[in-house]
């Protein structure tokens, strides 16, 4: 079997709270979290905010370092390398960020923009050589070569996230992490920066871990999905399958509250909760117990592993047999 | 969102309509400059010669602005005061700008302890009067115009690092900033390519509006006898030395206090006319 | 029938431009609303969706220039002065914000905000509207609401911050709400949760509602009647269902093809091609020509017309007859 690109493993990020005042407080952002991201995918990441999908991108950009856990990055242990083998291996990904207006520099030009992670190279490009790969990606991200003079706030919201996407993609990268990528596109423009990714992926071989909070998106484009509650993936496997045959309540949850253009007016209620709601202690039991339908007492006591209920689905519900015996 | 959701399209580039603002304190800087370089080479009559015989006459009587207690003609010894005035105000300002935003930006870069030490050493510094400083430093060094330039100089350094510190603190939330780290970029790098050229205008704001103050703090120190040392010429003094006749020859007071006025306030339009040209908030959003 | 509850008729806005002349937004826009109406108004940015709500509030900056009439409760709001126009701001028609906590002040107990608004205008006590408030926190589900009451808005999180936001503008009980985008910075449950409780308050107090948003999915759940916007110009209205299962407009054509979705056969989504053009340079005749999959010559020759092919539809398109025959 050949290694996945990303091979997370139990990774956990705690943030100290508090300050000279406030007393000493730590938020657990993400909790013992394993998963894997196999090479020229997209990988779509789900969940709300506070779920700890941002401090995942963060880690995976070796921006911010883990608690514990580490990731493997084609085979490589990310946290253990030398800083000067980091800096080599940066190159290698990328990230598109969410709000098109705060990601790129507004004193500089296009041109300067996109070709700032060429930093990373060892062998620095000549000038003549950086300028041919900018053209070329601009190009290639459905902009024009004449662009590349011009400043981002001469572009609209879907031009500027292509920017940003061709300075991802200069290095070469083999993973590219989109955090709300197109969230902030109006939903004309939205189709095609996806679109353009769903092409990368297929043109360029590059591995794109996808996170956002709307389902349709990573429905549309992602290959394999994770659904993180609390620090915590709750749900992985092929998006299809997900969103047809949810195993998680929390992922069923997530898929009626989403508004369609199909479902006209109010839902049908959701079925009373059981009059005595069960409350775990923190750190027992598992985190959507206030929250779920199927909630029961060994909820409250055992927190829930993520374990395989399906071949290629895995779920963290003890009551993932019960969700996958209902009608659909 | 409340603000109109007016395409951020590129439309034709907008030439921003003249500022009056802009307009009138450019204005104003720009004579105040000339008139200081033009005392280099000449002045009516020379500032510091006296003709006792000639004492205390009225404006147009003798010379543009009339004469002080020695006879000497105020309209040259505003003019070579007004280089005295400016060239230090412009050398503190400068300075001052220099090591303040040297800190300010280094403190955003680093955070922590190396912020919280040089910010409060800020507020002890800002916390001493720039009349005191200058005593101190008179003590020391002796009066003159590098005594004034630092005494100057010195109060502007937690001005310049507080409005820097905060302006990159703001860049440095920004997600360009999140790219050049992924980038493999250091912070003294991010800092030259994206930090600074983002808070420039704020600081060249900030230096116009301080220009005045210095100014005004420059008149302070030389009436009290702290700045340049007799018989070189300064505003300050001519309305220290003034106050004797102020009810037989009130020009003495009024030639030299509209002069530090009109200055004060040059620099106080220009300031606020390079605001509005500036502030990126005026750009939308970027 | 009685007289509409909110009646607009051929508004126009420009905007004055710092360098002199004019830019036309908001083009020959007519909308009318019962009491207890619920009108979705869809477009994307540059649609100028918003200045049509600071338009009803009477908030527009001061470069707009305004033509045509907003009756409102038979008062035409254009006509009215600051003074008149803040007393039915607040109290006649309520508004809710994207952003809440830039709505709020964050030096007042959200309690204390919510019954500001009761002691001025209903000359209640402090102690009654405090006790009002409460109950209203309670209306918008709040937990806890007597002690959430003498929260500060940082303490709140957004979804809360929201359902603030709702309980301050239906205090008055409005007659209208406007809400401009009022769930896009929420999670999809907590959206779920605030458009259920708005839902709700429109039902029980017959409160009309214009919901500006550009999520198509958020206006079938709370809209009877949609009004798509492009440019400036309504493009089509009509029942929501009909709008969105059955468009005449190859502009919500577009935006219905482009909400995305899985493709069984793995093939690229379908997209409007272009982008929003800026108002400074809309192409000539229809104004959505340059981006028109079924653009014809006379497309160009001159603004359509707005018509109406079908009962309770409108249509601003030369083609919609061919749409509706066929």
């Amino acid at each position: 079997m050949k290694t996945p690109l990303i091979d997370i493993r139990r990774l956990t990020r705690d943030y100290a709270g508090g300050g000279l005042f406030a007393k000493p407080s730590l938020t657990r952002a993400l909790d013992d979290l394993t998963m894997t991201v196999e090479a020229g995918t997209i990988h779509g990441i789900v969940g709300e905010s506070g779920c700890g999908k941002s401090t995942l991108a963060r880690i995976l950009m070796a921006l911010d370092k883990p608690t514990s856990g580490d990731v493997l990055f084609d085979g490589e242990p990310l946290f253990q390398l030398s800083p000067k083998d980091l800096m080599r291996k940066r190159r290698d990904f990328q990230m598109v960020f969410q709000d098109p207006f705060g990601s790129l520099d507004p004193r500089q030009r296009v041109a300067r923009i996109v070709a700032e992670p060429l930093h990373v190279l060892e062998v620095k490009p000549s000038r003549q050589e950086k300028r041919d790969r900018v053209m070329a990606l601009l190009e290639a991200v459905g902009l024009t070569a004449a662009q590349a003079d011009r400043f981002p706030h001469e572009f609209s919201g879907g031009q500027r996230q292509r920017i940003a996407i061709a300075r991802a993609l200069i290095t070469e990268p083999k993973l590219v992490v989109a955090d709300e990528a197109v969230s902030a596109l109006d939903l004309s423009v939205q189709a095609q920066v996806l679109n353009l990714i769903t092409r990368l992926k297929r043109e360029r071989g590059v591995t794109f871990l996808f996170i956002t909070h709307n389902l349709a998106v990573v429905d549309a484009v992602a290959d394999q999905v994770g659904v993180m509650y609390r620090g915590r993936l709750v749900e992985s496997g092929p998006a299809r399958a997900v969103f047809e045959r949810p195993l998680h309540p929390y992922t069923q949850v997530l898929a009626e509250a989403e508004p369609s253009v199909t479902k006209f007016g109010r839902p049908p209620r959701a079925e009373p909760k059981t009059s005595q709601p069960l409350k775990a202690e923190p750190g027992q039991g598992c985190a959507f117990l206030p929250r779920c339908r199927l909630a029961s007492p060994r909820c409250a006591s055992e927190v829930p592993a993520l374990r395989s209920v399906l071949p290629g689905r895995q779920a963290a519900c003890h009551h993932a047999e019960t969700m996958l015996a209902e009608e659909p | 969102m409340s603000a109109p959701d007016l395409p951020h399209a590129p439309a034709a580039r907008q030439r921003p309509p003249l500022r009056p603002n802009l307009v009138i304190g450019g204005a104003i800087v720009l004579f105040l400059f000339s008139v200081a370089l033009l005392s280099l080479v000449w002045t009516p009559l020379p500032p510091t010669k006296m003709q006792i015989v000639m004492k205390l006459k009225a404006p147009l009587e003798k010379g543009l602005f009339g004469t002080d207690h020695l006879g000497r003609d105020i309209a040259s010894m505003l003019m070579a005061g007004a280089w005295n005035s400016l060239s230090i105000a412009v050398s503190a300002v400068l300075l001052g700008a220099a090591a303040g935003t040297a800190l300010g930006v280094t403190a955003a870069a680093r955070r922590g302890l190396f912020e919280a030490i040089s910010m409060r050493a800020n507020d002890v510094i800002f916390a001493f009067p720039p009349v005191l400083s200058a005593m101190m430093l008179g003590a020391l060094l002796g009066t003159g115009r590098g005594t004034a330039i630092i005494a100057i100089a010195v109060f502007m350094v937690p001005v310049f690092a507080r409005i820097t510190a905060g302006a990159a603190a703001q860049v440095w939330a920004r997600d360009y900033v999140l790219a050049a780290m992924s980038a493999g970029k250091g912070r003294a790098l991010i800092t030259v390519e994206h930090v600074l050229p983002n808070i420039a205008n704020q600081i060249i704001v900030q230096v116009a509006i301080q220009l005045g103050l210095a100014i005004l703090t420059e008149a302070g120190l030389s009436f009290l006898g702290l700045g340049m040392a007799p018989p070189a010429p300064t505003w300050g003094r001519m309305l220290a030395d003034s106050q004797t006749y102020l009810g037989t020859a009130p020009w003495l007071a009024l030639m030299p206090g509209l002069a530090i006025a009109l200055t004060v306030f040059g620099f106080n339009m220009l300031g606020d006319g390079l605001r509005d040209l500036l502030d990126p908030r005026e750009k939308g959003r970027s | 029938m009685s007289a509409p509850l909110l009646d607009i008729q051929g508004l126009n806005i420009a905007m004055r431009l710092a360098r002199g002349g004019r830019l036309p937004i908001v083009n020959d826009l007519s909308l009318t609303l019962q009491a207890g109406d619920t009108v979705g108004i869809v477009g994307e940015s540059g649609s100028g969706k918003s200045l049509l709500s600071l338009a009803v509030m009477g908030l527009l900056p001061p470069a707009a220039v305004v033509s045509g009439r907003i009756l409102f409760e038979g008062r035409d709001l254009l006509s009215l002065d600051d003074d008149g126009m803040s007393e039915i701001r607040g109290r006649r028609i309520g508004m809710i914000f994207q952003e809440p906590m830039t709505a709020l002040n964050p030096a007042m107990t959200v309690g204390d905000q919510i019954a500001e608004g009761l002691v001025r205008h209903e000359k209640l006590s402090w102690n009654a509207a405090r006790d009002r408030a409460v109950e209203l926190l309670d209306r918008v589900r709040i937990p806890d609401p007597k002690a959430r009451a003498s929260a500060y808005p940082h303490q709140m999180s957004g979804g809360q911050r929201q359902r603030v936001g709702i309980a301050i503008a239906v205090a008055m009980r409005p007659a209208l709400m406007i809400a401009d985008e009022p769930t896009t910075a929420l999670d999809v449950t907590v959206q779920a949760e605030v458009l259920e409780i708005l839902d709700d308050l429109c039902q029980r107090e017959s409160m009309a509602l214009m919901l500006i948003s550009h999520d198509l999915g958020v206006i079938a759940r709370m809209c009877a009647r949609t009004l798509v916007l492009y440019a400036g110009r309504r493009m089509e209205e009509g029942a929501t269902r009909a709008v969105l299962t059955g468009p005449l407009n190859p502009y919500t054509k577009g935006l219905l093809r482009a909400v995305p979705r899985r493709r069984a056969d793995d093939g690229p989504l379908e997209t409007i091609p272009g982008s929003v053009p800026g108002f400074a340079r809309l192409p000539a005749g229809c104004v959505f020509s340059d981006r028109c999959l079924d653009v014809v010559a006379a497309c160009q020759a001159g603004e359509p017309a707005w018509t109406s092919p079908l009962p309770g539809r409108g249509v601003r398109c030369i083609r919609a007859g061919e749409e509706v025959s066929a």
